[in-house]
This record gives structure tokens, C-alpha cells and sequence, in this order.
């Protein structure tokens, strides 16, 4: 299917930007052209839901996506959503587009997991939730190295509506991921729990722009994680306060390790405010350990590396305990490929005193 | 007979005479470059200032780079309004130097007076620069402070008197005319401001202040500031800036260049009071040498247009920067302020604490850069931000950027955006405050933290402003 490499530029762009010269408001992508683009067939109510990749990363998504999958979750019957990603074998490249429209009162999730082999990976989400909707959204990014996945979502939510977005990214070269939330409706609320993990020479690369425009509505972005060896992370957070959303509160907070002489971490955490009636908030505490923490943490036997092990461990194991069987299969066997069997068993243990489900550790997922 | 009245009791936001900021002197008389800028212009400036060539080289190409710099489209407030065929860069009153207020002519003399200047110099500061236009009008430092080795004076009396060698290593050094396009504007029509050397050791018992005056209509004020605190020494320098207001735009692209000195500090405090009329697009940087520490202080209230960020390059080991500051956006303004800190040395420390101001439409944003680089090791930083929204009507938007590469360095930021609760004001009205008063309260409370910074008469100045600007916060 993928032939030639393109480039695409101003791709997650921050919708505040900032001097030019910190090389932060936005990132450069390649990934493969195809040499047959297709048009992609989306549902009215899709259509019109707001993505933030960027003008060339969103037309590259739609002409690549194969076997649009749609769904509709009514007051009666929840629809779920999953989605995997890169386990064709042969592919190299492997694309999906979601789309899920909850109706009135309803309840609907989607888990997207990128694990399998194919050397790029890509998603759109498009998610429209009507009043008094709810969903979940997994996504996990568990990929091998020189994997690429390429990640856009989008969110229009109305009255008393309410979505959860958890993402866990362990590994991949590069990942990057575009995620945008519009609160219309009265009473409206987002939040997302957002864990990484990247060593060596890998990069994440994520924006978040949510616009809270209802009045009373809810946004909140946790996001931490750890970063190893020389990888490089750039997080632009937005949430935009829109004139008229009285009585709103929007909150962003975002815990980074850094535990490697090379990395690179880029933090952009913006609020913009038109609204008096409001609260907004960011915090971001970066680095490496307190002389506190080590000392505490030193006193019970434990060295830096050890600590740094026990921070990432934790990651993985929270995406175990917290995705289903399905991912915890895929978790496990990255986990094992990645940082060994010790790690693999201990993932799997997380999972299963959650779910139940014994993974052996030792098999390829 | 009619009854006496009894005098009318006066609210503590009518004492403040808006008089004292915003009345206009006649030009006429005065020297007056044509308006827009070129080569014979900038090489007049140069002339009249008799200057060396390697100047008038530096001017020449900052003309090159300005005229080739486009002004970046992602960011940043508007400027479609500023013209540069309608600014003079600029106009003198043709006024000597003078070292004695008895030989400043008289209406720029009642200028200064009115601003307080001449008192504040007899009170507590061990120096005053007075710029009027493009042209200092007054310099005058006190003879222990003299005896003490500094220098103060303009940089064009410096470059003649014997510190020409000091001015070409420094100058443009730090902010050079390729920084952005209206650092390449100043170095081209480049003219007054202030040459400092505080010799090593030296500590001066009182502040040094310039204060700059633009008092024509449709010009720019284009002053440059340089200071050197050599190891050891300690320097605390006041930098004010007012205009009358014009339905013309008037141009401020100041620059100031800080070199601290190994174990030296430098506090640099501001309060800016342009007129609504103005572009403030100016440009602060300071360089920190080892244990060296750079205090900035800033109050920005005035001004149509404001991209304002002091920068602090901490190059040296253990080396500290804090920024306290304070923008007050009314109608009419949008006010991009923050500041730019890069640590670049082991054990460095920086500090900033802002707070921002919206009201009556205006539109304030705080923008932040840190950079941490690999060298920063065990660097800490703190910054905080807070904004206050007083209607509806007006923008607070928070644009901070982090970037962090050294694996021992530890950075905290937090920012808040709120408005003043109906509950605090209920309060206060119950305790028989006016609702316009307990507003005014409230800000001069939320600003304290940064008026606590300043000498006593600045911090009450700040605190006038605060009232003016308050002035009809109310329905």
C-alpha cells in the first residue's frame, strides 16, 4: 500500500503560539505516501467535529484510512469500540478511522490499541456525544522500535455530557497525538489521564486544545511521565476559557521524570481567558527527584536507577491494571520485548489481580 | 443666608490627578527628523552625534537587517496600527546637557516637576538621567557616589570621554540587531539613554534613575541603556517612562543591556506609564556571571502595545535571577509581557513571580520562556503567575514555555486565572466600604507582593495607577 515518504509540516500545532525560535509550537512528521488515496466516507455527525493534527497530518489520516469503522450507542444498547492497530501482518502501513456518535443518555467506549508490528501506525477519533451522553476512550500506544503512530482525535460534547480519555504511551520512535474537545453544552466535562514512557532515542509529541464554551463546564489534563536515555517530549496543553462559559473550571497539571542525560522535555501549558466568572489553573513540576525524595527513597535501599525503574514499572502497570484483556496481552508481551521478563510478570500480575486473567509472559502477545 | 456646605468628602480615586501623566508641552522651536526611516536619516543621527564609524557601521547594518526582518505572524498582539512613515525617529528640543535643573529650559524643567523627579533626586536617589524626547536633558550624579569611581552618564558623552572601548565590547553584544526586527530598528536610529560602571566592590547607597519623556506626537523614543556591575558590586537602577496621550501612534523601541559581574547584583526596577497611544516594543536583556544575581522589577501599565520580556542569561555558576512583575491592561490595551530566563551553569536559580491585571476590554497575556540546558546542573525554577479578570469583557491568556534538557534540574510552575469573589467585596461592603473602593482594595492587594518591591514614593506611584486605571471598574 505505502510507497514514497512524505513530510508533513505544522503538524500539532499549538492554537497559542510562542516565540519560534524555542522550536516548540508545532513538529514535522514523515510517513508514507500511497500511491492510491481513498476518499474517506464519514457520517454526517462526524463531520464536523474539530481535529487538531494540522491541515496536511488530517488529510494524510483521511486518504490513508481504510475500513472506516462507525457506530452509533443509543439509551438502550452501549456500542464499544476496539480498535487494533499494526497486527496485519505484512502491512507496513496500518490506518483506522472511528467514529462514534452517542445518542441522548448513552453510554459508549472505544479502546484503540497500537501494538503490532507494521512499521507506521495512525488513527482518527471522531466522538460525538449528545446531552447527557457518556463515554470512555483507551487508547494505548505500545509499539516496537522504529514504529511510528500517528494519533488524531476529536471531541464535540453537549448538555451534561461527559468523557473520559486515558492514554498510555510506552513506546514507539515516534509518537504523536492531537487531541481536541469542544464543551458546548451547559454543564459539560473532559477529563484525560495521559502516561509515557520513552527511552533512548524515541519522541512523543502531544497537544491538547480543549474549549470550554457551555457554561459550568469541567476540563481537567493530568498527565506525567518518564523520560530516559535521550528521549524528547513536547506536551502543549490548551484550555481556552471561551466568553460566556460562566461558572467553568479548567485545570492542567502535568509530573515529568527526567532521567537521562539526553533527553529533552518541552512543556507549553497554556489557558486562555475570556471570562470572568472562572477558574483556570496549570502546574508542572519537571525534573529529577527531590534531595528529599532520594533521601527518603535512598533510606529504604534503593538506588536512582532503581527508582527510575520503579517510576516507569509504574506506568505499565497502571495501563494493565486499568485496559482489558486484550491490551493487557499486547502490554505484556512490549513489556517482555522491552524491558524483560521481570518487568513482563510483573505487568501481568498487575493485571491480573484487576481482571482476573493469567498472561504467560514468555509468549509473544 | 444658605447653609455652609460641608466640604466634599473626596474618594481616595479622585485624589489621583490624571493631570499628571497626560499634558503636552509645544514643540515648536524644536529639531524634527522627517518622518519614516532611510539611510540619509540614520546617517544624520549619527552625524549629529559625532559619532566613531564603527557606530555608524553598526547603524548601517541594523538598517539592512530591520528592512529585511519580517515581524513573525504566529504570535503576538497586533501592530497594523504602527506606521513607520508616520514616525519621526527623531526630535530634540535642541537643549543642552545640563547638570544643574536651573539650566533645563523651563517648560521641560515644569515636565520633570510635575513627575517628581527633581525631588526624588534630592530625597533618595544617588543620580537622575532625564531623556526628553530623543535627547537627555539633564544628568547628574552625587559627588560621593562619583568619588566612589562610577560612572553615570549618557552613552554619548561615554563614548567621548574615554569609555569608547568599553561601550564597543558591550554594546549591541547582548541584544544584537539580528535579535528581532525592532532590535535591528533601534540599532539603527539608536539615540540617549544611560552608560552605568559600577567599579568592582562598589555599592551604591541609593539608586541611580533614568526617566524618560516623549512628548512629541507621532515620534519614537529610541534610548539605550548599559550597564556594567563589575565582580563584587551592587547597584540598584530605576528606569521611568511616561507620554502624553496622541491620536497618533508613538513608537518606544528602548533597549537595555545588563552586565552583572561575578558575586554582583543589579536590581532593575521599572514602572512603565506610556500613553494609550504608544508601541512599546522594547527589549531588556541581562548576562549573570558566576554568584552574580539580576533583581528585575517591572510595572507595566501603559501603552496601546506591549511586547515586554526582560531576559536573564544566568552563564555563570550559581548565578540567580528573580522577576517580579505586574501588567495592568485596561481598554484599548493589549499588553504582551512576561520574560525569557536560560540557565545555562550548574547550581543556577531563577525565581519569577507575575501578576496580571484585565479590565474595561483590555487584553493582557503573560509569556514565559525557561530553558534549562545540559550545562544547568542542579538548576532550580520557580515561576508564578496569577491573573485577575474584572469583567467580562477583557482577555488574560498565559503562554508559558518550558524546556527543560539536564536530568538534575528540578522546574515548578503554577499559574492561576480568577476573578475577585462576590464574596470578598460583600465583606468589605459590610464593613461600610464603597463597592469602586473595595475593588481598588482588592488589586492593591493582589499587586502587593510586587509595590513591596519598590522604593516607597514608586510603590506609591504603582498604587496611583492602580487607582486611575480602577477608576470606573465599576457598571
Amino acid at each position: 500500500m505505502s510507497a514514497l515518504a512524505k513530510t508533513l509540516t505544522g503538524v500539532d500545532a499549538a492554537r497559542a503560539q510562542t516565540w519560534n525560535w524555542l522550536a516548540i509550537n508545532e513538529t514535522t512528521l514523515e510517513v508514507p505516501s500511497v500511491e492510491a488515496p481513498v476518499a474517506l466516507d464519514l457520517p454526517r455527525w462526524a463531520e464536523d467535529v474539530r481535529l487538531i493534527a494540522g491541515s496536511a497530518a488530517q488529510a494524510w489520516l483521511d486518504e490513508v484510512s481504510s475500513e472506516p469503522v462507525t457506530g452509533v450507542s443509543t439509551e438502550d444498547e452501549a456500542h464499544s469500540v476496539l480498535a487494533f492497530l499494526g497486527d496485519v501482518e505484512g502491512e507496513e502501513l496500518d490506518v483506522s478511522a472511528v467514529s462514534l456518535l452517542c445518542e441522548e443518555g448513552a453510554n459508549g467506549d472505544v479502546t484503540l490499541i497500537a501494538a503490532g508490528d507494521a512499521q507506521t501506525t495512525a488513527n482518527t477519533c471522531r466522538l460525538v456525544l449528545a446531552e447527557g451522553a457518556s463515554a470512555t476512550v483507551d487508547i494505548l500506544v505500545a509499539r516496537p522500535e522504529d514504529a511510528v503512530h500517528v494519533q488524531s482525535f476529536g471531541a464535540t460534547l453537549a448538555e451534561d455530557a461527559s468523557l473520559a480519555l486515558r492514554v498510555w504511551i510506552l513506546g514507539a520512535t515516534t509518537t504523536t497525538l492531537a487531541i481536541a474537545c469542544d464543551l458546548e453544552g451547559a454543564r459539560s466535562r473532559f477529563s484525560s489521564e495521559l502516561r509515557y514512557l520513552a527511552g533512548a532515542e524515541e519522541s512523543i509529541d502531544i497537544t491538547y486544545d480543549v474549549r470550554q464554551l457551555g457554561r459550568s463546564t469541567e476540563a481537567t489534563i493530568n498527565a506525567s511521565g518518564v523520560l530516559e536515555g535521550s528521549a524528547a517530549k513536547t506536551l502543549r496543553a490548551s484550555i481556552d476559557l471561551v466568553r460566556g462559559c460562566k461558572g467553568s473550571k479548567g485545570s492542567e497539571t502535568e509530573t515529568v521524570l527526567v532521567a537521562g542525560e539526553g533527553v529533552r522535555n518541552k512543556t507549553l501549558p497554556v489557558i486562555l481567558c475570556s471570562e470572568d466568572d472562572v477558574q483556570g489553573d496549570h502546574g508542572a513540576t519537571i525534573g529529577s527527584l527531590s534531595s528529599d525524595q532520594m533521601g527518603f527513597l535512598s533510606s529504604r535501599g534503593l538506588s536512582e536507577a532503581d527508582i527510575v525503574a520503579l517510576a516507569g514499572q509504574a506506568i505499565i502497570d497502571d495501563a494493565a491494571s486499568a485496559l482489558g484483556d486484550d491490551a493487557l496481552a499486547e502490554i505484556v508481551g512490549w513489556t517482555r520485548r522491552a524491558r524483560g521478563a521481570e518487568a513482563a510478570a510483573q505487568a501481568a500480575d498487575a493485571g491480573a489481580l484487576i481482571h482476573g486473567t493469567l498472561c504467560d509472559v514468555n509468549e509473544e502477545a | 443666608m444658605s447653609a455652609p456646605t460641608a466640604p466634599k468628602k473626596r474618594s481616595e480615586v479622585a485624589d489621583v490627578d490624571r493631570s499628571l501623566y497626560d499634558f503636552v508641552k509645544s514643540e515648536e522651536g524644536y529639531e524634527r527628523f522627517d518622518d519614516g526611516l532611510s539611510e540619509e536619516i540614520v546617517r544624520e543621527i549619527s552625524a549629529k552625534k559625532d559619532e566613531p564609524q564603527w557606530m555608524l557601521d553598526l547603524r548601517l547594518r541594523s538598517l539592512e537587517i530591520y528592512e529585511k526582518t519580517p515581524m513573525p505572524a504566529n504570535w503576538g498582539p497586533s501592530i497594523e496600527g504602527l506606521d513607520m512613515a508616520h514616525i519621526s525617529t527623531y526630535v530634540t528640543s535642541g537643549a543642552d546637557q545640563a547638570t544643574s535643573w536651573e539650566d533645563v529650559p523651563d517648560d521641560i524643567k515644569d515636565t520633570f516637576e510635575r513627575l517628581g523627579i527633581p525631588e526624588a533626586e534630592r530625597t533618595s536617589l544617588a543620580g537622575v538621567g532625564a531623556q526628553y524626547d530623543s535627547e537627555l536633558v539633564y544628568h547628574n550624579m552625587r559627588e560621593e557616589v562619583a568619588e566612589l569611581g562610577v560612572v553615570y552618564s549618557g552613552i554619548e558623552e561615554a563614548l567621548h570621554d574615554g569609555w569608547e572601548d568599553v561601550i564597543r565590547e558591550h554594546f549591541m553584544k547582548l541584544v544584537p540587531p539580528t535579535d528581532h526586527k525592532f532590535a535591528a530598528l533601534h540599532g539603527a536610529v539608536w539615540s540617549g539613554g544611560s552608560f552605568v560602571y559600577v567599579p568592582a566592590g562598589v555599592t551604591l547607597p541609593y539608586p541611580l534613575q533614568s526617566y524618560f519623556r516623549l512628548n512629541a506626537a507621532g515620534a519614537g523614543q529610541f534610548e539605550h541603556t548599559l550597564i556594567i556591575v563589575e565582580p563584587g558590586a551592587d547597584l540598584h537602577f530605576i528606569e521611568g517612562c511616561s507620554a502624553p496621550k496622541y491620536n497618533v501612534a508613538n513608537l518606544h523601541a528602548g533597549c537595555v543591556e545588563l552586565f552583572v559581574g561575578k558575586g554582583a547584583r543589579l536590581r532593575y526596577s521599572t514602572i512603565e506609564n506610556w500613553s494609550k497611544n504608544m508601541y512599546n516594543l522594547n527589549t531588556k536583556r541581562a548576562r549573570v556571571e558566576e554568584d552574580g544575581t539580576i533583581e528585575w522589577v517591572s510595572g507595566s501599565f501603559g501603552s496601546h502595545v506591549s511586547y515586554l520580556y526582560p531576559s536573564s542569561l544566568l552563564m555563570g555558576a550559581r548565578s540567580s535571577c528573580e522577576f517580579t512583575g505586574i501588567t495592568f491592561a485596561g481598554g484599548g490595551q493589549d499588553l504582551d509581557t512576561g520574560c525569557k530566563v536560560h540557565l545555562a551553569a550548574p547550581d543556577t536559580r531563577a525565581s519569577v513571580a507575575t501578576k496580571s491585571i484585565s479590565k474595561g476590554g483590555g487584553v493582557s497575556t503573560f509569556r514565559s520562556s525557561v530553558v534549562v540546558t545540559p550545562a544547568a546542573e542542579r538548576a532550580k525554577v520557580s515561576v508564578s503567575c496569577q491573573s485577575l479578570m474584572l469583567d467580562d469583557e477583557s482577555r488574560s491568556d498565559t503562554i508559558p514555555a518550558m524546556d527543560v534538557r539536564s536530568a538534575s534540574a528540578q522546574v515548578g510552575h503554577e499559574a492561576t486565572i480568577g476573578r475577585i469573589s462576590d464574596d470578598t467585596i460583600a465583606y468589605l461592603m459590610s464593613r461600610g466600604i464603597g463597592e469602586d473602593e473595595a475593588r481598588t482594595m482588592v488589586v492593591n492587594g493582589f499587586a502587593e507582593p510586587i509595590s513591596k518591591e519598590l522604593p516607597l514614593e514608586y510603590a506609591v506611584e504603582m498604587n496611583n495607577l492602580i487607582k486611575l486605571e480602577m477608576e470606573g471598574a465599576i457598571g
